[in-house]
């Protein structure tokens, strides 16, 4: 029977990429000199279980190049080897290399082959200078080596195998090259090689890319069968292979003999053979999770928005009922309440993910940036285990990877420049998330040199963006930072300052239903802030009356609510009406009439007006029949059911079964801004 | 496997001539397909009695050599298994 593996790609793909991410992790916290054990264990679990899935998939070059690497890494692991600089960088560079290969195979393009194996060559040169060194100093150490990969299996006895090795055509085109096989063999124990020739034909005939020599050899060490099964593991099924035991020292297992092809018979000698740390933290890492497909979970929390309308529908029936019943009804009723919201923040849970998710991928860039521009830098990673929507999640990495490499590149400053202002000569990137009420705060705040207040007010005035002779405040100059295409920098760098940046982190962050917001302090650094609900699929808002309409305020934009006097009210030729609110002169929207509908009221002493808040801190002035009441409502797509709607951002069905219309705040402001320039 | 194909052809046209140095110092690795093809050059021009000289070394290759258990193969010609060789560039 054959199983279709391309079923289980998807969750192979996934587990990858996660498990490259945590080994890159581990790397940039390993310390040349004295290194974790602990954290070499974890890299060289990602490199071996990525080696077993991509060989069972048939991923070959992947199972190739990850088999370099963990030969080396398991060097290291047994202490043979020692961490440098040179082996981090090196194994940091395998990290980039595997990644862009599993994106290669998982998009079914092809795979950047020079790179690879230019990468592979050098692991490969890394480990035989060791070999080298190791053989020349003590003929043990080779012996050593091969304990350190079977330390489960008792201690091998020194014995001679013979391996007839007879490789298919086709090996090298599965990126399998022999002479890596035969220089693991080497590190066994003595090595013995005769290369058969007899096929290889005339060289005119000779077609470069298949494989047409033969080995026998003879291996003289204190290793196993599986030892040697597992260095021929990935040749499996493109060659023959027979593993004979010449010497039958005392008390060994009397002859092993694996036919071929090699597979079916040596993987289990080989997975026998394994480090036994393997099998606990494989089950330390699956402990009590499934991966379940976003779409599904999708589908339930939708499902469970349903239901809370239902719910709260039966409620209000409840609420009118009379007779014997009824109190027994409500009761029933308020306990079904309870539970809806506990079950609908167990299912908004499952959709939570720690922000250490998007945080984790910072300190290798840091690193990467910080060499190139020749500064000292430290990451300091802060509140990552905060939880919040995978929706949000996955949009809030770009927003942040261009404000820390803002904060790199033009906050902190030179060693040199840093030492001359009194400052240490390594800059401090903090990075922090928490949650803030109902939504979550990433900080990103640096000790560098702080916004250069002049020469943004001089690159504004240079562009005609303020008037020669405008005053204006530190909030009002930074936020000229958010225009489009605004850049200080005097030489863009490919690290930032194209002045493709901050407006559209504003408008990604705004697009979330969030927040940003700047402070510098000149010398001492700049700080940014940004502000983001918790998720998109629930909005906390204030409903509000509009004759029979009802509209949702998002709370996060509404800054207040206040009864107007007719008489505070002023007009201005083509901006319409407009109030005094805290000093400043606020525009009045009417929503009946920017919607068409009737309202119960027009005039302003019976309404009432809320003011609220778009971007840039530019605020209106709503006028309402009435505010109702504060809740959550769950928000269904408006474009997907209906179709777009200006200053709309979506809608949701109230308790009475009616729907209600949530208001698109910043929308609302600039489609009044372009209707006044107009 | 990358450059095999470029290599056949280079050793193809090397293949009729009477003396055939290969200058290997810059070579600086090798696969066990590249080794094949000049085990297979140097065993076609034993067979019509030529030989072909190495010039330089190449630890790389060597170290393949010796693995591969081609040493002998391939150091045929004048010099000591061990510092045999490829590259196509020198006629």
């Amino acid at each position: 029977m054959t199983v279709d593996l391309t079923q289980f790609h998807g969750a192979f793909f996934e587990e990858s990429f996660e498990a490259i991410d945590s080994m890159e992790a581990a790397l940039l916290k390993l310390d040349a000199g004295a290194p974790d054990q602990e954290l070499i264990n974890t890299i060289f679990r990602v490199a071996h279980s990525i080696k077993g899935g991509s060989a069972t998939f048939g991923f070959g070059e992947i199972a190739s190049f990850t088999h370099s690497l963990e030969t080396l890494l398991d060097e290291l692991r047994s202490g043979s080897m020692q961490v440098t600089l040179a082996t981090s960088d090196l194994l940091l560079k395998s990290v980039d290399v595997m990644r862009a290969m599993l994106r290669c195979v998982q998009a079914q393009q092809p795979i950047d082959a020079q790179r690879v194996s230019d990468l592979q060559f050098d692991l490969e040169l890394m480990i035989a200078r060791k070999t080298a060194v190791a053989a020349a100093a003590s003929p043990g150490a080779a012996a050593g080596a091969s304990r350190a990969q079977a330390p489960a299996t008792a201690e091998p006895r020194a014995s001679r195998w013979r391996i007839a090795f007879r490789p298919y055509p086709q090996l090298f085109a599965r990126g399998i090259d022999p002479l890596r096989m035969l220089r693991e063999l080497s590190a066994l124990g003595a090595l013995q090689v005769r290369a058969e020739l007899a096929d290889v034909p005339r060289f005119a005939d000779l077609d470069p890319r298949s494989c047409y020599l033969g080995w026998s050899l003879e291996l003289n060490g204190s290793v196993t069968h599986g030892d040697i099964a597992q260095v021929f593991e990935w040749a499996e099924g493109d060659c023959a292979l027979q593993i004979e035991l010449l010497d039958t020292p005392m008390q060994e297992p009397p002859v092993a003999v694996a036919t071929q092809p090699v597979a079916s018979s040596a993987e289990p000698a080989a997975a026998g053979a394994k480090p036994t740390a393997d099998a606990p933290q494989l089950g330390a890492h699956d402990s009590g999770s499934i991966r379940v497909n976003v779409e599904k979970i999708d589908e339930l929390m939708n499902t469970v928005g349903e239901l809370v309308i239902t719910q709260s529908m039966l409620s209000q029936l409840g609420a009118s009922i009379d007779g014997p019943g009824a109190a027994k009804l409500r009761a029933g009723l308020a306990q079904l309440e309870r539970n809806m919201r506990e079950l609908q923040e167990s299912v908004m849970r499952v959709r939570m993910l720690p922000i250490n998710v998007v945080f984790s991928r910072f300190p290798r860039m840091v690193r990467d940036l910080a060499q190139r521009l020749g500064k000292q830098i430290e990451l300091r990673l802060t509140g990552e285990q905060t939880e919040l929507d995978k929706t949000v999640l996955e949009k809030i990495g770009d927003p942040l990877v261009h404000l820390l490499r803002n904060s790199i590149d033009h906050g902190i400053e030179l060693p040199d420049a840093r030492l001359a202002a009194g400052k240490s000569p390594t800059g401090v990137v903090h990075m922090d998330a928490c949650h803030r009420g109902g939504n979550i705060a990433v900080e990103v705040r640096d000790d560098g040199g702080g916004l250069n207040r002049d020469r943004i007010l001089a690159k504004a005035r240079e562009r005609g963006l303020v008037g020669p002779h405008d005053v204006l405040t530190d909030e009002q100059i930074y936020e000229l930072v958010f225009m489009p295409g605004f850049s200080t920098a005097d030489q863009p760098t490919d690290v930032s300052g194209r002045g493709v940046g901050m407006d559209v982190v504003r408008r990604n962050v705004m697009e979330l239903g969030g927040q940003i917001e700047l402070r510098s302090e000149p010398g001492k650094g700049s700080k940014c802030v940004i502000t983001l609900p918790l998720t998109l699929a629930i909005v906390e808002g204030q409903s509000v009356a509009v004759g029979t309409e009802t509209y949702i305020i998002p709370l996060i934009s509404m800054v207040e609510s206040m009864q107007l006097r007719s008489t505070s009210v002023s007009r201005v030729a083509g901006r319409g009406e407009v109030f005094l609110f805290r000093g400043y002169y606020l525009p009045i929207v009417r929503l009946h009439e920017l919607f068409g509908v009737q309202p119960r009221t027009r005039d302003l002493d019976e309404g009432l007006v809320v003011v609220a808040e778009g971007e840039s801190h530019q605020r209106i002035g709503l006028f309402v029949d009435d505010l109702l009441s504060q809740q959550q409502v769950v928000i269904k797509s408006l474009e997907a059911n209906y179709g777009y709607v200006e200053g709309v951002s979506g809608a949701t069905i109230l308790g009475d079964g009616s729907v209600a219309l949530i208001l698109d705040i910043p929308e609302i402001i600039r489609a009044l801004s372009v209707r006044a320039a107009a | 496997m990358t450059g095999v194909d470029a290599l056949q052809a280079q050793l193809a046209h090397l293949l009729g001539r009477r003396l055939v140095t290969l200058d290997v110092s810059r070579l600086k690795r090798i696969d066990t397909a590249g080794m094949q093809l000049l085990a297979a050059f140097v065993r076609e021009r034993a067979m019509h009695d030529r030989s072909v000289q190495w010039r330089g070394e190449s630890a790389a290759l060597s170290m393949a050599a010796q693995l591969l258990g081609l040493s002998a193969v391939l150091g045929s010609s004048k010099q000591p298994p061990g510092a045999a060789a490829r590259d196509g560039h020198t006629p």
